[in-house]
């Protein structure tokens, strides 16, 4: 999002690398191929718009809800 | 110099550049040869890559594909489109974009291994395309014109940029507002440590 994307979503992952010809290290990291898209916001208005959603109520555990700061 | 300081050494980010041209290379000049990553046709039917998509686009450009995703799966790309594809490599999505938009759209492909676009730029010659051109240069500083791409795509390539904002930065310069992603790339499930981080083998093997 700090680019100026919004709609971000991973539409798609598996396991690409097994079986390779050679061994890699991408196992030992839990490596996974995936497809995600992403759109770059039209006009500014929608761009703050979406990061300002980013800072959106959150319900704490066992508490009633709270709201992050925003600056 | 304490083991502790050595390792935390920043990234050599020409050293990894070069790395990462000298593999590439070899898979444009050798894609036979074996990898640490799957390739060529293949890898394309792993992905999901339509018969339809690979019918018209020469083996030159399949036999040296090393992508890990599928951007055409994540969206329609319509007739007479600008279409981007950063990391383009042989051309493979390149070419099959290419056939998407039509006589009346555009593709540019981008890469920095020489040898991978004079691959491209041999299979764009035997498919006859008149509307896909590639160009030499890096992900973080893209050698095309502000708000010209409807489409970046990119196919495992992000993963191997040291400054994924700058390139980040550059794919949403290159495109119009409301302009779309369509990536395939890689993601790790388990923290990667710091000191994993600047080793410049764990990024090409």
């Amino acid at each position: 999002m700090a680019a100026g994307f919004v709609d971000f979503a991973i539409t798609w992952r598996a396991d690409v690398f097994s079986g390779a010809p050679q061994s890699s290290s991408a196992a030992g990291f839990g490596t996974v191929g995936i497809n995600f898209r992403a759109r770059k916001a039209a006009s500014e208005e929608e761009w703050t718009g979406a990061l300002t959603a980013l800072s959106c109520a959150r319900e704490p555990i066992g508490g009633t809800q709270a709201t992050d700061e925003q600056e | 110099m304490s083991r502790d300081a050595a390792s935390e050494e920043p990234l050599d980010r020409q050293a990894l550049r070069r790395a990462i041209q000298a593999e590439y290379a070899t898979v444009a000049e050798d894609p036979g040869r074996g990898f640490h990553f799957h390739t060529g046709r293949p890898l394309a039917h792993l992905l999901g890559y339509r018969e339809e998509w690979l019918r018209d686009v020469p083996e030159e450009a399949i036999a040296s594909f090393a992508g890990t995703g599928n951007p055409h799966s994540l969206g329609a790309v319509q007739p007479g489109e600008r279409v981007v594809d950063i990391g383009c490599g042989a051309g493979i999505d390149s070419l099959i974009a290419a056939r998407m938009v039509g006589p009346t759209g555009q593709v540019i492909g981008v890469d920095m291994t020489p040898a991978m676009l004079a691959r491209a730029g041999r299979a764009a010659a035997q498919s006859g395309l008149m509307n896909v051109e590639f160009r030499e240069g890096f992900g973080e500083v893209l050698p095309i014109v502000d708000g010209f791409a409807d489409i970046v795509i990119s196919n495992g390539v992000l993963n191997l940029m040291p400054d994924k904002s700058a390139a980040l930065a550059e794919m949403a310069r290159i495109l119009k507002p409301g302009g779309r992603l369509q990536i395939g790339d890689i993601l790790v499930e388990r923290p990667v440590p710091e000191s994993a981080k600047r080793r410049i083998d764990l990024w090409t093997g």
